[in-house]
């Protein structure tokens, strides 16, 4: 296994988030998808940090990992009051906001 | 006890940290409806906090929780201080106009005040980052805060959309923010400053990595500014989100991602060709943020908007001084943090008149132009302050405004930017156009029926908060060499640590 | 130079007043208000005695105060510094005394007034922005006074602003003195191009350091021009300024006007100080205008022409406060006449005598104005000298001082001028001489009519319901009417001393000394000379207005006819600048609005650029669309775009 097989699965990773984001019309459907990308950089980080030979990548990757969680926590809770004052959570109909 | 030593140097995190614990904690007793002890009791914790950021200004760099042979992730040194300062600052405005934004909207709600006290805990810590780890930290510590306060009105549709929206986009870019600092870890090996400076000459896993990551972290950092093409969240979150939180992400927000811009400019670029390479893509940027965020607020008939646009065009003017420093001018740094200064005050005294103006019912109707017509008569001390932020925005002396853009195309002259300058130059007489409407619309157009007026305010947390903005512009524009002074002694302590 | 952070004060006590007064006034009361206006002025008198006494003490070593540093860009740097020199002694204890007793004058006269408060409140800004003017160490700083008086001005020209007239008025004047500020303004930067620097001192010692001026520049922006050129240019642009702030041939139109606001105001600002910062500026900047020799005939002739050609006017006009005005606007021109032929102690003798003489008038004006309810026209006076005892004796000394009548102050001040005017050449002399011939004779007019005879006023019970002036008007009037008695002994000709002047001594270190080269016998037969005019010019008043009513002949030559008809219409200056330059920039906008404004104008540039500013703001909306998921489209697009172009 080389560096490059690491980045080009993690490449596919958040390629594959960025589409779910573009067209998931489910708000947690998108929160999912930017947890893939988030997903992605970390197998990235853990990769390099393999290959250098020093820790500083993995110990990043738990920080972000702790983030991330953290703020899909946040988003969902933000999903469930949308959906108690609107009925559903589909993004392309909340455009109370524009312009 | 070694780090027991270290907590000394950064106090002002601790008093905020403690400050917003005590706070959670008694709001269990829920004592009152209204809650002002919260904001009072947060308003002493941030004085507290800027009075130690204050004296930390004269201290020696300290770099603090290293590890044996390591770099250090937190570097108290007088610019990290300065820039708390400046945050705290305008924290301690925002604070101000929250009671009577709260008691009009009826959102109380015991988290808001700490919630911003924990915001602010992340910018400072993103102002002192010593290396991209720490800088990631503070920026989702603060984001994380202001997601929540944008939504913090639950039963209102539009504070919940733009709240979300917020998240959504923001955890988005942070994916690519993160990317970034991956690419760039793997490319040098290293996530401290001071080390990456030195690595970047020779990137151990290729040029292309180093410069896609660059790209992606200066794409995070654009984001948190709103700066053109990144900036579409920005109208509509500050639209949506309660008026205060809206100066306070406008504001502090900004800072934050600024100075921990320039620091990663002046320390982790510094001396370094491989870096050269994002400087025309910051002055794109910056041309795009200009041009695009200042044609955008004349269109706007809600004035939340035009000033959510007009923050976007001032985050245009700011990152001129961020490509002069780029380019080794080093007066820009200071330029960078005077405007920054300015643009706290002068922003959050325009949210603060629009809060005062804002009526318990009107929704979005009460954000128009029209609706502040002959306010500059109703409430004569009002109109004052008004015209004196907009005055300010719009960058013309005697105020603060025009100082900062006086030193910022200054520095970027001398950096041999002349395009920037004439596009911030011409930036600013568009911007004219539209700040002078909101003095017309209140001291020139005759309402023939009065209709309900907004009752005078009675908040003494308001009238504080105004009353310190409209000092603070006015005072930078009298006195604004000490500042700047202040300013480049702190950039100073940048290069030493 | 000395530190005297003390200086700071002189500003601040009046503006700390207009603060107060600003913000409380309408809630204070009376008393409180009056105490408030009268004691900030006072205390900034009491400052400005103690700084000349310290300097005075230290064998004239300017004091300075540097409040703060201001700009720094580069390697310009200007610090709010304040100085106190010997010029600026003797302007400021003027200033800040003439405006005491002012302000105390105004206690009575405005009495009455709903906006008491309000009126103060302006006084007190104005005498803040004066001292800020005249303390000044550098010439923007001083432009902030420059442009404060000039508010303070505008603001209580329309004091009475329902009335539109005087808004008018106000708005005249505001405009007028824009065009003066450009050439100020066009002025300090020619200097800061020439020498670097906008600090009076180090201007003082780079103009000193210039060598031969007509050297060519070889570097700099001025490169290929001479320094007595570039020097001369921004003399001239300096003039434009005091062309319109001191009422000068072609800008003086605004001063008449400005009569509109209330009499204490005219009598402090368009009489005895605001007026003369054109006069204070050229005298500050006197070692430049000396090397611009050019410049300076220009400055003598303008000045001489105005002094004459005011003075026909005010033969002429027939409202009491109209006559003053054009005695002022003429009396500045001998002010300035003085600048111009170099004789600058002269020149700033005459400013503040002039001070005195002028400010009793009007406030002597005042108060006939007060006693008959509001009456200015002098054709429905006469006889008051019964009614208003105190007011008519310091009125006549003040007149007779302003005539030039030995030994009064304004004889000896006058004279110097008109000796050094003759000296530099015999026509400015002729027209000096003129002009105090014509001054004379308007002013007994203006005497005679206002306090001979009976009272004509329409209403025949005004003679028993005459308002008296209070002890608060009587006390200023005495005692400047003393002063313009004595004003005189400030400089006493050196023929009659055999030493120089006390001003002369005392002004010496910064206006440099200019001696009369005539011999003594020649001094006596030009001072009786000068005695002579003004009695000739008395004498001629008397015989046509003695009786309190124009005589017959009078009536047919002065009072009617043509030359009446040139005189009362002011020459057609306002039916000139009305029917040339304003029809010219009618002309211009009508064909503006023919063809200009619709096709250009409006076709090309506002529908263009608004088309495009306002096209391109929809277009760039058009991404804004609300939905979060097109945002993030654009977003990814963006950075595809960039990382593209960065990585290729």
């Amino acid at each position: 296994m080389e560096l490059t097989h690491y980045l080009l699965l993690a490449a596919a990773l958040f390629s594959l988030g960025l589409y779910g984001v573009a067209s998931r019309p489910n708000a947690v459907g998108l929160l999912a998808s930017i947890e893939l990308m988030a997903n992605a950089v970390n197998l990235n980080l853990v990769a390099f940090s393999r290959f250098q030979g020093q820790q500083t990548g993995q110990i990043f990757a738990l920080f972000a990992t702790a983030i991330t969680v953290a703020e899909v926590v946040v988003g969902l809770a933000l999903v469930i009051v949308l959906f108690r004052s609107r009925g559903d959570v589909r993004l392309d109909l909340a455009k109370e906001l524009k312009g | 006890m070694q780090y027991l030593n270290a907590l000394t140097a950064i106090l002002p995190v601790v008093v905020l940290l403690g400050t917003a614990v005590i706070l959670l904690m008694l709001e269990v007793f829920s004592l009152g409806k209204d809650r002002i002890w919260a904001a009072n009791f947060s308003l002493v914790g941030l004085a507290v906090a800027f009075y130690f950021a204050m004296k930390g200004l004269g201290a020696e760099p300290q770099a603090l929780f290293a590890g044996p042979g390591k770099s250090a992730p937190i570097i108290a040194d007088a610019f990290g201080n300065l820039a708390a300062a400046v945050m705290l600052a305008g924290a301690f405005v925002a604070v101000l106009l929250s009671p009577e934004y709260i008691k009009n909207a009826r959102c109380s709600s015991g988290e808001y005040y700490a919630l911003i006290l924990f915001s602010v805990v992340g910018m400072i810590v993103m102002a002192m980052a010593g290396d991209l780890i720490t800088f990631f930290l503070g920026l989702e510590v603060m984001s994380i805060g202001v997601y929540v306060l944008t939504g913090i009105r639950r039963n209102d549709l539009r504070a919940s959309e733009a709240a979300l929206k917020y998240l959504l986009m923001g955890a988005f870019a942070t994916g690519f923010l993160l990317m970034g600092i991956a690419f760039i870890y793997g490319a040098t090996g290293t996530v401290a400053l001071p080390e990456l400076a030195r690595q970047m000459v020779a990137p151990v896993g290729g040029a292309p990595i180093l410069v896609t990551g660059l790209v992606l972290l200066l794409v995070g950092v654009a984001f948190k500014v709103a700066a053109v093409p990144f900036h579409l969240w920005a109208p509509d979150v500050y639209e949506g989100a309660p008026t205060p939180i809206t100066g306070f992400m406008a504001v502090g927000v900004k800072a934050a991602a600024f100075v921990a811009l320039v620091r990663i400019v002046a320390v982790g670029f510094a001396n370094s060709e491989e870096s050269a390479v994002v400087i025309p893509f910051i002055s794109v940027i910056a041309y795009l943020t200009i041009i695009v965020g200042n044609l955008l607020a004349i269109v706007q008939r809600n004035v939340k908007r035009m000033l959510a646009y007009s923050s976007v065009s001032h985050a245009g003017y700011a990152l001129i001084g961020v490509v002069a420093l780029a380019r080794g001018e080093e007066s820009a740094g200071a330029a960078v943090l005077f405007y920054l200064t300015a643009y706290t005050f002068m922003t959050l005294g325009a949210f603060g008149v629009l809060v005062f103006l804002e009526r318990k019912e009107g929704g979005a109707e009460s954000e128009r132009f029209g609706a502040f017509a002959g306010m500059g008569y109703r409430h004569p001390a009002l109109g004052v302050a008004m015209s004196v932020f907009m005055v300010a925005l719009a960058g013309m002396p005697p105020t603060g405004g025009f100082f900062g853009k006086l030193y910022i195309f200054s520095s970027a002259i001398n950096a041999g930017e002349m395009g920037l300058v004439f596009a911030g130059i011409l930036g600013s007489i568009i911007s004219v156009y539209y700040y002078l409407r909101v003095i017309v619309s209140f001291y020139m157009v005759d309402v023939p029926d009065a209709g309900p007026l907004p009752t005078a305010t009675r908040s003494r947390h308001l009238t504080a908060g105004l009353i310190i903005a409209t000092a603070g512009v006015l005072t930078l524009g009298i006195f604004p060499n000490q500042w700047i002074e202040l300013g480049k002694l702190a950039f100073k302590s940048l290069q030493l640590g | 130079m000395i530190k005297f952070s003390s200086l700071a004060y002189i500003p601040l006590l009046p503006l700390i007043g207009a603060f107060v007064l600003g913000l409380w006034g309408k809630k204070m009361e009376r008393s409180s208000a009056t105490i408030v206006a009268l004691s900030t002025v006072l205390g900034s008198f009491a400052i400005t005695v103690i700084a000349t006494y310290t300097m005075v003490k230290n064998n004239g070593t300017p004091l300075q105060a540097v409040l703060w540093e201001w700009i720094y860009v580069g390697r310009y740097r200007v610090d709010l510094a304040l100085g106190f020199d010997q010029l600026t002694a003797a302007l400021m204890l003027v200033v800040t005394g003439v405006g005491f007793l002012i302000h105390v004058y105004s206690t009575g006269y405005m009495e009455e007034d709903p906006s008491y408060w309000r009126f103060f409140c302006y006084l007190n800004l104005f005498v803040a922005a004066m001292s800020m003017l005249v303390l000044g160490q550098s010439l923007p700083v001083l432009f902030i006074g420059w442009e404060g008086v000039g508010l303070a001005s505008y603001l209580l020209i329309g004091f009475w602003y329902s009335d539109t007239e005087k808004a008018d008025a106000g708005r005249k004047a505001f405009i007028t003195n824009r065009i003066g500020d450009f050439g100020f303004l066009i002025g300090t930067f020619i200097v800061l191009g020439l020498f670097g620097t906008m600090d009076f001192t180090q201007l003082r010692q780079a103009v000193a350091a210039v060598g031969p001026t007509d050297a060519m520049l070889t570097t700099g922006i001025f490169a290929g021009f001479s320094v007595k050129a570039v020097v001369t240019a921004a003399c001239i642009a300096f003039f434009i300024g005091v062309t319109g702030k001191s009422a000068q041939i072609p800008l003086y139109v605004w001063l008449p006007d400005a009569m509109a606001g209330p009499t204490p105001v005219s009598a402090l600002i368009h009489a005895a100080t605001m007026v003369t910062a054109g006069v204070y500026l050229m005298c500050r900047l006197g070692f430049l205008f000396t090397i611009a020799p050019d410049a300076l005939v220009v400055v003598a002739v303008v000045g001489g022409l105005t002094a004459v050609f005011a003075a026909t006017i005010g033969v002429a006009q027939n409202d009491i406060k109209k006559v003053l005005a054009y005695s002022t606007v003429s009396q500045l021109g001998y002010m300035v006449l003085a600048v111009g032929v170099g004789a600058y102690t002269a020149a700033f003798f005459h400013l503040i005598t002039h001070a005195f003489f002028k400010a009793c008038l009007f406030l002597g004006s005042g108060a006939i104005i007060h006693a008959l309810h509001g009456e200015q026209d002098i054709r429905r006076m006469g006889g008051l000298r019964k009614h208003i005892p105190i007011t008519h004796a310091t009125f006549l000394v003040s007149t007779l001082a302003l005539a030039g009548i030995v030994p009064l102050s304004g004889f000896f001040s006058k004279d110097l001028v008109l000796a050094f005017a003759s000296e530099r050449s015999a026509s400015l002399g002729i027209l000096g001489s003129v002009g105090a011939f014509l001054t004379a004779f308007y002013m007994s007019r203006l005497y005679f009519m206002t306090f001979f005879g009976e009272l004509r006023h329409p209403d025949p019970h005004m003679k028993d319901h005459l308002h008296k002036p209070g002890l608060s008007m009587e006390i200023p009037l005495i005692i400047l009417a003393a002063l313009a008695v004595v004003g005189g002994a400030l400089n006493l000709p050196h023929v009659f001393t055999h030493t120089d002047g006390f001003l002369d001594r005392f002004l010496g270190p910064v206006l440099g000394t200019k001696v009369l080269s005539m011999t003594a016998t020649a001094e006596y037969f030009f001072m009786a000379k000068s005695v002579g005019i003004a009695v000739a010019g008395i004498v001629l008043g008397y015989v046509l207005y003695g009786r309190g009513v124009p005589t017959k002949a009078a009536e047919s030559f002065v009072e009617s006819g043509p030359v009446h008809g040139v005189l009362y219409n002011k020459w057609f200056v306002d039916e000139l600048y009305q029917n040339t330059i304003i029809r010219f920039t009618r002309f211009l906008g009508s064909l503006a609005a023919m063809v200009i404004d619709p096709w250009i104008i409006d076709g090309i540039l506002v529908k263009l650029s608004s088309g495009l500013v306002s096209g391109s703001g929809r277009l760039l909306r058009k991404p804004q669309t609300g939905n979060v998921q097109s945002y993030a489209a654009v977003f990814v697009l963006a950075v595809a775009i960039i990382t593209g172009w960065a990585v290729w």
